[in-house]
């Protein structure tokens, strides 16, 4: 628990290490990518909690961020790699991203193996539960989401993230 | 088990690294910062799981297991947990992205020597498996 920080603060700061220090590539957090104007078919990566919390944090960024990160995951050129290695590394950053998030949650929680999908936005919404927070990021000039939503055990709504009460109330 | 490439000839004895990962990105991240850290001339194994895992260590013994923790069929804990049920005495250390102190305490009290936390540098892999690999 980071006391006073919001937690967007936290989750930005988990994103954006996962992404740099694994796939090697600048990235910037940005008001200005708002999540609605993503409504080309997007790679989308969810990984659930179950426990003292249930939610779920979600990845959602444009195919050709996917391929870009993948590329630089797996260190190769991104015209080599197959869809079923974009996902395995869309996912693992989402795996990343859920595992260090963990440690903020009210209490032990079993995490899922991420699972990875296209989807069209808006088509199929990114939340379970209450949103907690939403972070926008540019990598490469192309727009990616975080999004972390959830309930207390019981199904109530006004869990409190580790103390985050501000942004699990807005 | 993938016979993973590597190793320089002019080592005397070449350390086996089993690497266990449900994730074939990470298995490569993991192989490729072990080199950035300093570690060259490894021979590397791979497996998704614990249970190919198990089956890998049937036929070759590493010197040295780096293990994830949350995978499908079997996870990291339960196979260091059937290791040493077994009375394997293999090295292992487990790299997650979960770093909880209740993760941590099960991680090192089935005989895990270490736990190294998914996003990890060539420094943080360096100081956990310096003692180990020397």
């Amino acid at each position: 628990v980071i006391p006073g920080a919001s937690f967007e603060g936290a989750l930005a700061d988990v994103v954006e290490r996962a992404w740099t220090s694994t796939a090697g590539l600048p990235v910037k957090r940005s008001d200005a990518a708002r999540a609605n104007e993503m409504r080309e078919t997007l790679v989308q990566a969810r990984l659930h909690f179950r426990g003292a919390w249930h939610g779920v944090v979600v990845l959602e960024g444009s195919a050709e961020i996917a391929r870009h990160a993948a590329a630089g995951m797996f260190g190769t050129e991104s015209a080599l790699l197959s869809d079923e290695e974009i996902r395995d590394a869309w996912g693992e950053i989402t795996n990343i991203v859920g595992g260090n998030i963990s440690r903020f949650l009210p209490g032990p929680c079993q995490l899922s193996t991420p699972a990875v999908e296209e989807i069209q936005w808006r088509v199929k919404p990114a939340s379970e539960g209450q949103l907690i927070a939403e972070v926008m990021f540019v990598c490469n000039n192309s727009p990616f989401v975080v999004g972390l939503s959830g309930h207390g055990e019981g199904g109530h709504d006004r869990c409190v993230l580790g103390g985050y009460r501000d942004s699990a109330n807005r | 088990m993938v016979r993973a490439d590597t190793t320089a000839a002019f080592l005397e004895v070449t350390v086996t690294v089993l690497i266990v990962d449900d994730s074939r990105v990470m298995r490569t991240i993991v192989r490729r910062t072990l080199r950035q850290a300093g570690f060259d001339g490894l021979e590397f194994a791979e497996a998704s799981n614990g249970a190919e895992a198990l089956q890998a260590m049937q036929s070759s013994s590493p010197d040295l297991v780096l293990c994830d923790w949350n995978m499908p069929e079997m996870s990291g804990l339960e196979l260091l947990e059937q290791l040493r049920k077994s009375g394997s005495p293999v090295k292992l250390g487990f790299v997650t992205s979960e770093s909880t102190d209740s993760i941590r305490d099960k991680a090192l009290e089935a005989g895990a020597l270490f736990l190294v936390t998914k996003p990890f540098t060539a420094e943080s892999l360096q100081e956990c498996l310096q003692p180990v690999l020397g």
